[in-house]
């Protein structure tokens, strides 16, 4: 492990993670839209990619047979979770790590930790 | 194995940044271990920062910190689906020094007040994510990292924020539960700065900023708020998670129903979407501070609960440096054990947000238990606003009895003028 000894550039943006231009900026939806789907957000954000399964449904089993409302698919501010034929499908590379799946899954059924150093979000606002 | 630290801390934000600063400048051997790619990669907040606790860590820190717009406008809107009952303060002294508050954006900030530290001597270490604590005997002595690599310290501060997971691990405090949290999105838009100036009534350089309540988390405790940055505007919405998760609500929606309200709509006209983020806040309450120390061990910042109101940042900041002020004392009389690091929770205690945080106790458990008080609020006050407003061919006791009708509705809380003083802090934004 190195130490960083650079300085940041406290005038400047958080860096501007490479590969990211002022470019990729996103238009908004047409207006007066009421829905948006996390999907559309997204595309504002800068993810580097994790490897995958840093996030994991413990038993698909409770799932299944222990949890009818399946507030996971909603309470995940970035849709990692869908539901596909009999279980949760995970899509870890679009989490944003707020932690919430800790504490928001009734049955305590999804095992998150944060993705290795460096990967993941990198905030620029 | 590499070499031994006088102390290692967990996470550069406001609290372990400040902690690191505080040591190196005693003269300690400081690693500071940073999981985001740079510090503040992984930080949002609404937010504003207040100036006076950042100045007695740095003297007229406006110089140099990478800040955004100092408040002069302080707004909270009861908003109904087609009005708003505004109540507002406007104070041209906050654009001198020393300032009232500041808007920030993390991950500039947070860059900058670990480069504080670094220049203090502190080491940081971005891209390092730490995983668990190394134990000797019923002494913290050191960090492991994913990679396992291996930081030994005589100390170890926890800085790892909201979540607090080592904190947990290290037996400092029980599970969280989801009602100890508050779950927020945000939404930043650019808009130019003269634009922005325009459209918030801004002399250049001055920043406002606004609180939502009563919509659009209709029937459950949730608030948004507006943040006026250089060249863009920051949109934040935000629930307990046990409410979100039992009403089945999604946040993104809830964010871009607050952004299309009809009013709120036309401040970001032709604002375009740069980043979307989430981050939790922990509102356990004074209830919920875990232990603060241990053998070798502190805890700082979100992951100590600290939070008081509209303070979080600040809280953090300070937390920080009394944690690394009292490791360099233990560094001094060579004495890590709990005995010495007691003296932290001992300087904490006297703190004013620590003593805020024990008086505030179960007086904002209320809203928590009536989750449709400001919805209500806020639909009986735009009622009775529309009615007072509207010239009426009628007498002005007609008018009277009609508005005090619709006011006679409210059911809320408020009784008094301490209840008010309680309304207040609650409304603020976090
Ligand atoms: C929506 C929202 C709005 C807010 N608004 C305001 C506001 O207006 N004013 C205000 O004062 N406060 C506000 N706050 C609160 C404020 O953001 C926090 O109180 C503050 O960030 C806490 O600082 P901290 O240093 O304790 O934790 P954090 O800022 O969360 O820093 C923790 C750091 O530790 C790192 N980390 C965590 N775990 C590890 C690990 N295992 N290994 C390595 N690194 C790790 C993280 O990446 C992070 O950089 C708000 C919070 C939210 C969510
Ligand atoms: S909330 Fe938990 S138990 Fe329920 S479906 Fe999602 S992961 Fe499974
Ligand atoms: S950490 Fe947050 S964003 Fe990531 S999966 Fe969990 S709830 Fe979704």
């Amino acid at each position: 492990m190195t130490p960083d000894l650079q300085s940041p550039a406290p005038e400047n943006r958080g860096p501007l993670p490479p590969g990211h231009s002022a470019d990729d900026a996103w238009q908004p939806p047409s207006q007066g839209r009421e829905k948006l789907v996390a999907e559309d957000l997204l595309k504002a954000t800068h993810l580097r990619p994790a490897p995958a399964g840093f996030i994991s449904i413990a038993d698909a089993q409770v799932c299944r047979a222990r949890c009818p409302r399946k507030p996971c698919l909603v309470f995940c501010p970035s849709q990692v979770f869908s539901w596909e034929y009999d279980h949760v499908h995970v899509d870890d590379q679009r989490c944003l790590e707020c932690g919430a799946c800790l504490f928001g899954c009734p049955e305590q059924n999804i095992d998150w930790y944060y993705p290795p150093g460096g990967a993941g979000v990198a905030y620029r606002y | 194995m590499s070499e031994h630290y006088d102390a290692v801390v967990v996470g550069a934000g406001p609290a372990g940044s400040a902690a690191a600063y505080a040591m190196a400048k005693n003269g300690l051997k400081v690693a500071l271990l940073e999981r985001g790619e740079y510090p503040g990669a992984k930080n949002m907040f609404g937010g504003t920062l207040y100036s006076e606790a950042v100045a007695s860590l740095f003297p007229a820190f406006w110089e140099s910190a990478p800040l955004e717009r100092p408040v002069v406008r302080d707004e909270v809107w009861f908003l109904d689906d087609s009005s708003a009952v505004t109540l507002g303060f406007t104070g041209l002294h906050y654009a001198q020094p020393p300032y009232n508050k500041f808007t920030v954006l993390r991950s500039r900030f947070d860059q900058w007040l670990a480069w504080q530290a670094q220049q203090a001597g502190a080491l940081l270490f971005p891209s390092c994510l730490v995983t668990d604590l190394r134990w000797e005997g019923s002494f913290a002595a050191g960090v492991v990292t994913e990679q396992g690599d291996i930081f030994p310290a005589s100390a170890v501060v926890l800085a790892e924020g909201a979540l607090a997971l080592l904190a947990e691990k290290a037996g400092m405090r029980g599970p969280l539960e989801a009602h100890s949290f508050t779950i927020y999105v945000r939404l930043t838009f650019s808009l130019p700065a003269a634009r922005l100036e325009e459209r918030f009534q801004l002399e250049p350089g001055e920043g406002a900023d606004l609180v939502f309540i009563g919509y659009p988390t209709a029937g459950s405790i949730g608030k948004a708020g507006l943040f006026t940055n250089k060249d863009s505007v920051s949109l934040i919405t935000g629930v307990y998670l046990d409410e979100l998760v039992q009403k089945g609500a999604s946040l993104p929606e809830l964010a871009w129903r607050t952004r299309s309200h009809p009013l709120v709509r036309r401040l970001l006209d032709g604002a375009i979407l740069e980043e979307y983020q989430a981050h939790m806040l922990p509102k356990g309450g004074f209830r919920q501070i875990p232990r603060l120390y241990g053998d070798g061990l502190l805890v700082a910042g979100d992951a100590a609960m600290l939070i008081s109101g509209r303070h979080g940042a600040d809280l953090a900041l300070l937390s920080g440096q009394l944690a690394g002020e009292t490791v360099a004392q233990a560094k001094a009389k060579g004495d890590f054990s709990r005995k010495m690091m007691a003296v932290y929770a001992e300087k904490l205690k006297n703190t004013f947000y620590y003593k805020n945080m024990q008086a505030a106790g179960d007086a904002l458990d209320y809203y928590k238990q009536h989750q449709d008080a400001d919805f209500l609020l806020s639909k009986a006050l735009n009622g009775a606003a529309y009615r007072f407003f509207a010239e009426r061919m009628l007498t002005d006791r007609e008018k009277r009895e009609m508005v005090l009708k619709e006011l006679a509705g409210i059911q809320t809380p408020i009784k008094d003028f301490s209840d008010i003083w309680q309304g207040l802090q609650h409304w603020r934004v976090l």
